[in-house]
């Protein structure tokens, strides 16, 4: 999504989060005034900006819009699309939620390595620095009270 | 003075202190080699980490580490013509012109020269200006610190590059988020959804992490190498020890740059991205040989690196005066201080003024010691740049996984920075201010409650008093400047079409 659509929607999320909380202070959870007022004053600047800003994509041209837009870093390689790298993303806290946190790291190390093709010593060399990283530092030598047992296993 | 000086230098010279230097002085020279992954994403990960640390340990650690960053960068900059964080663009330009002459050795040692001496001229204006603004932070009351937060919040929105509107949107909706969890005048939770981690609000770690470190994690999962033809790095010793005497022949122009530098650096959210290109631009003006500024001209070199190491000593004066950040990463590193269970601002400098010392020392010795370490390793430390992305990317992500639970051991808090990540990205790709947003959200709690005490002890005018009127003027004029700048542009772009059309 580039250019004005992109711009529209973002500003309409915004316009949309915030109002719908402001609404729902004042009118459902019944906040006191001077509970809520420095929420109005925040969100009403937020709500002028999304107005401004959904105004704004209207008026300008896209050249302006995309030439505000950054990239996240493209790629050829089909392997490594957006949408693949946010699907490997969006794995990391299930894999570490159902499986415990070291368990589930090293699995996303070893299938991420894997699918990515690196060459097998550095998928060892990952893999090992994770599990010297999580499991010898933080859980051992600092003690960090990390979640390690799996989810059928926790009480 | 003198006593809270020498109080400086005990605490600095704890050992927990030095060791804390030692250990965050080699991760931010790497996170500075690393392209795209700057000062920001380097503070973002290791803030979880001084949870539970000595509060002059903790923020040791941390300054020490992004202090450092800005000399790391300078070994892409140079080599690759890639900048290892925003400070080191200007560095680029002459930088790697001389490297594609063979001279990167050369380059390097000047540049990682200017670095050190920059940083410590930054360390020392530090320490002789916090004496000098202790009498006027005391002047200050709750209304004008209300309004130096605004400042800061309006600065670094409207005029930390981007779009102003966008600036602006990110930072108030960053003050909106701060909003969640327990009001802390009256008690009452805010907008919780009956969602018991709400209460207590959204958190600074699993937000900070989401905003800087899942973007750059995701731009790494392109599986970018950073030196993607695998070039080859030839430094030699005697070339680098070259570089630092050219540096050294050339103190003046170091201490002017690093003055400039520290300067710009006070203005909050202006000076850090911009202080390499003005002194770059000032180097130019006093040089004697201006005409190879741009074709590989070392003074081109010495003069943004000084300045971009010795501005961190400017930024810290009104965070550690006013709790105002004098650049995005010291948005992060007054999240270390709430962490660490200290308000920077005028009680700070009240109570504290010996860890304010200790602070500046810190700058000094860790710039030095970067600066030094990358003098003898630079061509080892170099080769991280032909570190796969793809080999990176777990390491990163398990490290920045186990951030967020370790500071309060909820699973919720990974969860939240996946969230935050998807928000992060966003507002990447459509170019919003993430450091905006941060900002708002940490100076939320701060602005609800002067704005509070302004108005309950001095009335609905409280903002007629005389410094909060200088700063309302300076925040109006803050707002107008980008106004200015866009309809010189527009008319500039239509007196180009007007040609263009003839």
């Amino acid at each position: 999504m580039k250019g004005r659509v992109g711009n529209l929607i973002i500003a309409a999320a915004l316009l949309l989060f915030t109002a719908s909380f402001l609404l729902l202070g004042e009118y459902h959870w019944g906040y006191e005034s001077s509970v809520i007022m420095f929420p109005w004053m925040a969100g009403t600047l937020v709500i002028i900006c999304a107005v401004w800003l959904l105004v704004r994509s209207y008026l300008v041209s896209v050249t302006v819009l995309t030439g505000e837009q950054e990239s996240i870093g493209e790629s050829d390689d089909p392997r490594s699309s957006l949408g693949k790298r946010l699907a490997w993303m969006a794995s990391v806290y299930p894999l570490s939620y159902v499986f415990g946190i070291i368990a589930g790291l090293l699995i996303f190390t070893v299938a991420y390595t894997s699918y990515h093709r690196l060459p097998w010593w550095q998928r060892v060399v990952a893999t090992v620095v994770v599990f010297v990283f999580i499991y010898i530092g933080f859980y051992k030598m600092l003690g960090v009270a990390l979640p390690v047992t799996p989810l059928w296993m926790r009480d | 003075m003198f006593a809270d000086l020498w109080q400086g230098v005990l605490l600095f010279s704890d050992v927990s202190v030095l060791l804390a230097i030692a250990t965050a002085v080699p991760i931010g020279l790497v996170f500075g080699i690393l392209p795209g992954l700057g000062g920001l994403v380097a503070l973002a990960i290791l803030l979880p980490m001084v949870y539970g640390m000595e509060p002059i340990v903790g923020l040791a650690f941390l300054l020490s580490c992004h202090a450092v960053v800005a000399t790391g960068g300078s070994v892409t900059s140079i080599l690759l013509g890639i900048p290892g964080s925003v400070a080191n663009s200007a560095t680029v330009i002459d930088g790697y012109a001389l490297a594609r002459r063979g001279r990167a050795g050369y380059a390097l040692g000047a540049a990682l020269a200017s670095s050190g001496l920059g940083g410590f001229i930054g360390g020392l204006v530090l320490i002789v200006l916090l004496p000098i603004i202790q009498p006027v932070v005391m002047s200050f009351g709750s209304p004008e610190t209300f309004f130096m937060a605004l400042l800061g919040l309006s600065y670094l929105s409207l005029l930390g590059g981007g779009s102003p509107i966008k600036g602006l949107a990110a930072g108030s909706l960053g003050l909106f988020l701060g909003t969640f969890g327990y009001h802390s005048i009256s008690g009452v939770p805010r907008f919780w959804m009956d969602f018991d981690y709400l209460l207590d609000g959204f958190r600074l770690i699993p937000l900070a992490l989401g905003m800087f470190a899942v973007p750059e994690l995701m731009e790494l999962m392109s599986g970018r190498s950073i030196a993607a033809d695998g070039s080859k790095l030839t430094i030699t010793g005697k070339q680098v020890w070259l570089g630092v005497s050219a540096a050294l022949a050339r103190k003046w122009m170091i201490i002017r740059s690093a003055v400039l530098g520290v300067f710009l650096g006070l203005v909050p959210g202006v000076g850090s991205e911009t202080a390499p290109f003005v002194t770059y631009g000032a180097a130019k003006q006093t040089s004697k040989r201006p005409y190879l500024f741009g074709k590989g001209s070392i003074e081109g070199v010495i003069g943004p690196e000084a300045a971009n190491n010795a501005k961190e000593g400017g930024a810290l004066v009104p965070t550690l005066a006013f709790g105002v950040p004098g650049s995005s990463a010291m948005v992060l590193l007054i999240g270390g201080f709430l962490l660490l269970g200290l308000q920077p601002g005028p009680e700070f400098l009240k109570e504290n003024m010996g860890m304010a010392y200790g602070l500046a020392f810190v700058l000094i010795i860790a710039n030095f010691t970067g600066a030094l370490a990358l003098i003898l390793l630079a061509k080892h430390l170099a080769k991280i740049t032909v570190i796969p992305g793809h080999l990176l990317t777990p390491i990163l992500v398990s490290l920045v996984v186990v951030g967020a639970y370790a500071t309060e051991n909820h699973f919720e808090d990974v969860l939240f920075v996946f969230i935050f990540g998807i928000l992060g990205v966003a507002m990447k790709v459509y170019g919003y201010s993430r450091p905006a947003l941060l900002l708002g959200f940490v100076l939320a709690p701060l602005l609800e409650n002067y704005l509070f005490i302004s108005l309950n002890t001095y009335g609905p005018m409280f903002f007629t008093r005389p410094i909060s009127l200088g700063i309302t003027v300076l925040i109006i004029i803050g707002g107008l400047l980008p106004l200015f700048r866009y309809l010189r542009r527009r008319k500039q772009e239509a007196l180009e079409d007007e040609k263009g059309a003839a």
